[in-house]
């Protein structure tokens, strides 16, 4: 009697326990707008996909979280000695799943990797001032350049962790294998990958345990997945979508502004913008940016304020403020400029790359031909516009572009626009020297205040038609929330059940 | 002989598909530069240079062609430049995917194509006929990736009934099936009944009637087998399209297949995936076209005799 009462109440307390674990077990999944390609965490820059997905598998040494700064991720601490030297103290509990250690001379041999040219890696280009990289002992590593480079940590903050032995011995391409909270599964190419969260990991369980990421290139197949309940979280849905989305049960959508800014870039090396900052001002007080903003793109994303730069970039001035719409400014600024008859300029557009480009630039033109710049718009191919706009130095008069730098320093984005680089088309020498000056030294008060001139310079004298910060659209099912992050990073991590 | 006409036939097939991969490899690199497509914006010239010269695409165009061609015999097509993976290995994985979702569109598209062709025909002058025109013509003109996007709205959003895409099931291959297959049931169901209102005007359809034979007979063992002859051709011409991977309802309905690896190929210049792709769907269409012409010479015996050149 007593036996048989013990027993059943032995089997209800494992049943509710069994229960209970199984209850706190989530699953949950992203749909994709592309393919991951690869899960190489050298050979890729693609952060919205193959970088998204490898985050959840490998370890960087530094890691960039919702509110855009770095924390530490397999380095414990950091710091640069003599603006050469850059020194950083690892973890030693971190493993990986065939048994090695994650340790200096694993950083190293990775980062040898990637500056390997037969590698073939397109970071490579981020990390050729790294001349030396020395393994002071296990847990400490020092990366010794040619010259300061201060974002140095941000840049590792996107360079994943291999373990040597591991990828000798497999394809990194399809498989993977890290420290990371999350283990692979399946990856099935142009469809889907899966992981499962790893169990006894370091750092805890994390949120999910099964985690799904499916790829659904057409924007209304992604969201008619949102709303049949098979994805949890979409991005990149046209500003339009939005208002829909919010009218129906069980979804929410809006959107945050992302680190990419468009604008139109002006061949400030050629007549009409060579020396002319009138012409360049009188472009930009043409444009009512806020009407652009509501019409084409809902009323989604923030305005530029006078700068290559917004608040999650270091270096950014927050005391500049956007040109205003004032069209009577603008045509007698083009009357000084020496164009009161006005003129025509060729606008090259890429096509299918930036959100809703035709269209802004359809409007772009009818502003400006409201004040007598007239435009023919040229749309092209990305590809081809690329080539001729990076490669061949060819670009047209104006160029619809969106630019992002993912460090978020201005010396890198800011040096997109550097006089002497054949992409930046720019003639401002006082701005080139001031960044110039700026990546010379480590101080970052130093450098915040040379940023303060260099963007008062570039307001000054403009080097495109300032616009805006592209929104990064997202909708996501009321089971989940969010952190939503401005650099399209979609992690697992960084979302939670909502209660 | 038969023999004879074989190999001519294995020949032609070998030198098209010789001429569709030379074209294919020019058209490829007319599509732009793949090196600044790969590295990120704001790479140096220089770093632009390294990787050139790694990946050998500053070789002379005759010497990248001849490397090429050595390499694809051997079925080496190259590495690809975004995968980092062999090419050939990227196309027979996505191959088997296409394969699946052609046959199934080309199956329902035969068989609903057949039907109503075969009653626009026999019930010609009812009120059946127009019908069946009609919908074909709808079938016809309807845009597919209109289509796709409806048939995800009713059946997976609202009704929940089908899943929205990807692939894993057989409920999987429905809705992308049938968007497929209405354009193919459309051109069937038009030869078709073009073909036999052709054949039912013969004399030895008159010849079959005189004989006395129910109306069943006349219609499906003599109108219905010559009447599929032209249907057969075009059926051949259908299988290599659809396996030619059809883009736009692979890229609405998330399927991974082909047509979608190679539109990617094109966006990024991969010329070794482009390469490949043609390849295989080049070698594809021809075989299939060589087995329709085999097909016919099994079910017209006119033609196996002249082509044999036995009396």
């Amino acid at each position: 009697m007593f036996h048989s009462r013990f027993l059943k109440a032995a089997a209800a307390g494992v049943a509710f326990s069994l229960a209970a674990g199984a209850a706190l077990a989530e699953d949950m999944t992203f749909a994709l707008s592309a393919n991951v390609v690869t899960l190489d965490p050298h050979l890729t820059t693609t952060v919205g996909t193959d970088l998204s997905v490898i985050s959840h598998i490998y370890t960087p040494l530094v890691i960039r979280q919702p509110d855009m700064k770095i924390y530490p991720a397999a380095a414990k601490s950091w710091e640069v000695t003599d603006g050469l030297t850059w020194t950083f103290h690892l973890r030693d509990d971190l493993t990986f799943p065939d048994g090695s250690k994650l340790d200096a001379a694993a950083v190293k041999w990775n980062i040898e990797r990637i500056l390997n040219p037969e590698t073939k890696s397109p970071v490579r280009a981020w990390l050729t001032t790294i001349k030396e990289i020395k393994v002071v002992d296990p847990v400490t590593v020092q990366f010794v350049t040619d010259k300061p480079f201060a974002s140095l940590p941000d840049q590792m903050s996107q360079i994943f962790i291999m373990s040597p032995a591991w990828t000798q011995s497999h394809n990194p391409a399809i498989e993977a294998s890290g420290t990371g909270p999350y283990d692979l599964v399946s990856y099935v190419s142009g469809d889907s990958v899966t992981l499962k969260a790893k169990a006894g990991h370091v750092d805890g369980a994390p949120s999910f345990d099964n985690v799904g990421f499916r790829v659904i290139p057409e924007d209304s197949s992604r969201i008619a997945a949102l709303l049949a309940g098979e994805v949890d979280l979409i991005a990149g849905i046209p500003p339009f979508e939005l208002e829909r989305i919010n009218g129906t049960e069980g979804v929410s959508a809006s959107s945050v502004s992302s680190i990419r800014m468009v604008y139109v870039k002006f061949n400030n090396l050629k007549p009409p913008f060579a020396g002319n900052t009138k012409l360049k001002l009188a472009l930009n007080y043409a444009i009512d940016k806020e009407a652009l903003r509501d019409a084409i793109w809902d009323g989604q994303g923030e305005l530029s304020r006078c700068q290559p730069l917004n608040p999650a970039y270091f270096g950014y001035n927050p005391d500049l403020a956007p040109f205003p719409y004032d069209p009577e400014k603008a045509k007698s600024l083009l009357a000084e400029a020496g164009f009161a008859e006005g003129l025509t300029l060729e606008f090259e557009v890429p096509m299918g790359r930036y959100l809703l480009a035709s269209e802004m630039a359809q409007a772009i033109a009818a502003q400006w031909a409201e004040i007598g710049v007239n435009t023919n718009i040229v749309e092209m191919e990305y590809g081809r516009w690329l080539d001729k706009y990076q490669n061949a130095g060819q670009m047209g008069d104006l160029s619809y572009i969106g630019q992002s730098w993912p460090t978020l320093t201005a010396d890198g984005m800011l040096g997109l626009l550097e006089p002497g680089n054949i992409y930046a088309y720019y003639d401002n020498e006082e701005f080139g020297n001031l960044i110039r000056e700026a990546r010379s030294l480590t101080d970052n008060d130093q450098r915040l205040a040379l940023y303060k001139k260099a963007t008062e310079s570039f307001c000054a004298s403009p080097a495109h038609l300032v616009l805006f910060d592209q929104p990064t659209t997202y909708a996501l099912r009321d089971r989940i929330k969010w952190q939503a992050r401005a650099d399209d990073i979609f992690r697992a991590m960084d979302i939670s059940v909502a209660k | 002989m038969l023999y004879r006409y074989l190999l001519t036939r294995l020949g032609e097939a070998l030198l098209s598909l010789w001429g569709a991969m030379t074209i294919v490899f020019i058209a490829a690199r007319m599509l732009g530069d793949p090196v600044i497509m790969m590295l990120p914006m704001g790479a140096s010239p220089a770093d632009i240079e390294l990787m050139r010269k790694t990946l050998r695409l500053d070789d002379p165009l005759i010497i990248q062609y001849l490397q090429f061609m050595w390499n694809a015999v051997r079925g080496d097509f190259g590495m690809s430049f975004q995968f980092h993976r062999p090419a050939m290995d990227l196309v027979l994985e996505r191959l088997p995917a296409t394969i699946l979702l052609a046959v199934s569109a080309l199956i329902i598209g035969i068989v609903v194509g057949g039907f109503l062709g075969f009653v626009a025909a026999r019930w010609r002058g009812t009120m059946l006929a127009p019908i069946a025109t009609v919908l074909a013509l709808l079938g016809q003109a309807t845009p597919v990736f209109w289509l796709g996007i409806i048939l995800i709205l009713a059946f997976s959003t609202s009704l929940g009934w089908l899943p929205s895409g990807g692939t894993g099931s057989l409920s999987h291959l429905i809705l992308p099936s049938i968007t497929l297959a209405t354009f193919t049931a459309a051109s069937v169901m038009r030869l078709l009944r073009s073909s036999m209102i052709e054949v039912v005007s013969e004399d030895f359809i008159r010849t079959a009637w005189s004989k006395g034979l129910m109306p069943r007979a006349v219609y499906v063992r003599h109108v219905m087998r010559n009447a599929l002859l032209p249907v057969v051709t075009m059926v051949g011409i259908l299988a290599g399209e659809l396996l030619g991977g059809a883009v736009i309802t692979e890229t609405v309905f998330a399927w991974p297949g082909i047509g979608r690896l190679v539109m990617q190929g094109i966006e990024t210049k991969d010329f070794a995936v482009v390469q490949a792709a043609a390849a295989a769907i080049a070698a594809i269409y021809i075989f299939v076209n060589f087995a329709v012409d085999l097909l016919y010479m099994l079910i017209d015996p006119r033609i196996r005799l002249s082509r044999t050149g036995r009396a």
